[in-house]
């Protein structure tokens, strides 16, 4: 079988090396893996199509296979990066794996956030727990080099239940830093650590206030954070249709074909994960 | 334009067969493709490779099969494929599979349907399924249309009939006493050098033909009429009926694993110390475990929600992403069902339904 058929095959993982191995919280069930392609030629099919939203199935050989957000944006040219909680046989084995290790890689998979209509709007992040995955791969696409420009004003809202949770910490500093961003981290009840805001996401939200004129917002949380804060997004006067989720399934193979995500008549794989919350009202939902 | 091109090939493409003759024709088709033909088991008619050392082959009684032919373009369980270890290294081989050019020889107009709609399927999207079109497409269909039909069909209620050529590349029209062969297809005209010893169909064998599908369409006695299903259910996602009809389902699924055109599947890992290999495995959505995630959360957590999913994928879902019914009315998942559940019900309770909001 030669190069081309093994890349035009769906079914058939990449190989990549992990780099790096970064744990994410004092609780250490969460971790960051950078993984660098084996082959630049996988790197690049891979990189032809990558947007922020994205994810990707890890292959840990022998093990199986788990669908995973895309942590990195595709303006970090040189690797991927996969936040990655402890929960099952795959990612209980990938937490006891060290630099160098190989793994398997397919992607990337569904629509991602959209980025395209998000140009010339204000950008309203809002993020709980470590579901703020591909909302930092979005976060960094927006401030890289001349993208910033592209964009109106940045609004983040990022909670956790303590300051031990939140991920990403250095690009959280970094960001804080920046004054073309409003970036607000609370946490859901005080905390000796912490000089930043108090409350649960929602609140938060309702008190930043952001301005529904001309804006997108993107959320991405447990299901109760966005339980909660779609009704706050309403009453600031944002529509359904400038609401963006993303949304998890259990998935297999990540290209419409094994039949288990499906949300109404859509797959979360190829259709979401990314739907706007008028596009969600509009499906058949469990 | 397109009516009288078709005319003109039903005059060239017509042949008698005697009765005594199909041996012949199955032996000679054998030379070029491999055939996969009902055959006679312990206890059960199944498809299966012709053994061509065997002496004479005739088709056994049956209705229809028990178990679908879809498993030999999407099988059971299926390697997707293989790797080894070497040391930290990782060496993934993928499947090499020689596939010959191969006939179901006697495959039923409901089963026939079922590929097409599998084709839809597996062809949608960015992306294609390598392995099912590998098979499908060295795959010629010759059809038996089906002069009894069962108790449970009712493929006359979802745009089928027992005598229907969809999907096929040739037919045989079983006259009593002889066989009508004719070819259906492009592909199916590869057929024709095996055929054209024999005399053209007359003018008296089709009306006994036309006689023959008349009185097999006479015996299915089911009949629903599903051209609103698609709006029908649109509107009853959150109706009782769900909680109704999926009473007495067990969650076994034995619906889905006869059915010609369930395609979900599972991917496992087979593996030892050395390598392992990569497999999907024919799955159902009836299962609890199906939608199970990680953390616990089940979107699908009881069999109202179960039975609902398998109805809206197979009349809703399917004509809003395809244009196509998802089902073809074989009657296998009412004969199979160990608690005597049975579709036809469950589509009248939602016709009526229906009706009443």
């Amino acid at each position: 079988m030669n190069q081309k058929q093994e890349l035009d095959n769906p079914y058939i993982p990449s190989l990549v090396t992990i780099e790096d191995v970064n744990s994410e919280n004092e609780v250490n069930d969460l971790k960051t893996f950078k993984l660098i392609f084996n082959e630049t030629a996988d790197k690049e099919k891979f990189f032809e199509n990558f947007k922020p939203g994205q994810f990707a199935e890890i292959t840990e050989f022998g093990i199986g296979e788990s669908p995973i957000g895309i942590a990195s944006s595709p303006t970090e040219e040189d690797y991927l990066l996969f936040t990655i909680k402890k929960t099952g046989k795959v990612t209980n084995r990938l937490h006891d794996s060290k630099k160098g290790k190989i793994i398997g890689i397919r992607g990337p998979f569904g629509n991602g956030w959209p980025l395209k209509e998000a140009e010339g709007k204000n950008i309203v992040i809002i993020g709980g727990g470590f579901a703020f995955t591909t909302l930092r791969s979005f976060i960094v696409y927006l401030l890289h080099g001349n993208n910033r420009e592209k964009f109106g004003d940045i609004i983040i809202v990022y909670g956790c239940r303590n300051p031990g949770e939140f991920c990403y910490k250095d690009d959280l500093e970094e960001w804080g830093k920046r004054d073309d961003i409003n970036l607000n981290l609370t946490i859901d009840s005080e905390h000796p650590d912490w000089d930043k805001l108090v409350g649960f996401v929602p609140t938060i939200t309702k008190e930043v206030a952001p301005s529904p004129k001309n804006a997108m917002a993107f959320v991405c949380g447990p299901p109760i954070m966005i339980k909660y804060t779609s009704p706050v997004l309403k009453e600031l006067g944002f529509k359904d249709e400038q609401i963006f989720l993303s949304l998890e399934m259990r998935m297999k193979c990540g290209i419409g074909k094994c039949g288990r995500c499906n949300i109404g008549s859509k797959f979360v794989c190829i259709d979401g994960p990314v739907f706007s919350q008028a596009e969600l009202k509009e499906l058949l939902r469990d | 334009m397109v009516k009288k091109k078709e005319k003109q090939d039903n005059q060239t493409f017509e042949k008698i067969i005697p009765k005594d003759k199909l041996d012949s024709l199955i032996k000679g088709l054998n030379k070029d493709f491999k055939l996969i033909v009902p055959k006679e088991t312990e206890d059960d008619i199944e498809f299966d490779y012709l053994d061509s050392d065997k002496e004479e082959y005739q088709f056994p009684e049956y209705q229809n099969l028990r178990v679908s032919p879809k498993k030999f373009l999407f099988p059971r369980k299926e390697v997707l494929y293989s790797f080894e270890k070497e040391g930290t290294n990782i060496k993934i081989k993928e499947k090499e599979e020689l596939i010959e050019d191969q006939v179901i020889f006697g495959i039923r107009s409901c089963d026939a349907r079922s590929y097409k709609i599998l084709d839809t399927f597996f062809s949608s999207g960015k992306y294609s399924d390598p392995y099912y079109f590998s098979k499908r497409n060295k795959t010629l269909l010759i059809g038996l249309a089906c002069n009894e039909p069962m108790t449970a069909c009712f493929c006359t209620s979802v745009g089928g009939a027992p005598f229907s050529s969809e999907g096929l590349d040739a037919i045989l029209y079983d006259l009593g006493d002889k066989y009508i062969f004719k070819i259906i297809s492009e592909k199916g005209s590869a057929f024709s050098k095996y055929v054209s010893e024999y005399p053209d169909v007359k003018k008296a064998d089709l009306k006994k033909k036309e006689e023959w599908a008349k009185s097999a369409r006479d015996k299915i006695k089911f009949d629903i009429n599903l051209d609103n299903i698609e709006k029908d259910l649109d509107g009853l996602f959150e109706s009782d009926i769900w909680s109704k009809v999926s009473r007495r389902c067990i969650s076994c699924g034995a619906c889905s694993y006869v059915c010609p055109t369930c395609h979900c599947f599972d991917v496992q890992e087979q593996s030892d110390k050395n390598g392992g290999k990569r497999v999907r495995i024919w799955d159902n959505c009836q299962a609890s475990i199906f939608t199970l995630e990680a953390s616990g959360h089940n979107p699908r957590n009881s069999g109202r929600e179960r039975t609902r999913q398998r109805i809206y994928h197979k009349f809703n879902y399917y004509l809003k992403n395809y244009k196509i019914l998802g089902c073809v009315g074989c009657g296998r998942c009412i004969k199979v069902c160990p608690t005597n559940r049975d579709i036809r019900e469950t589509l009248k309770a939602v016709v009526e339904a229906a009706e009443k909001a």
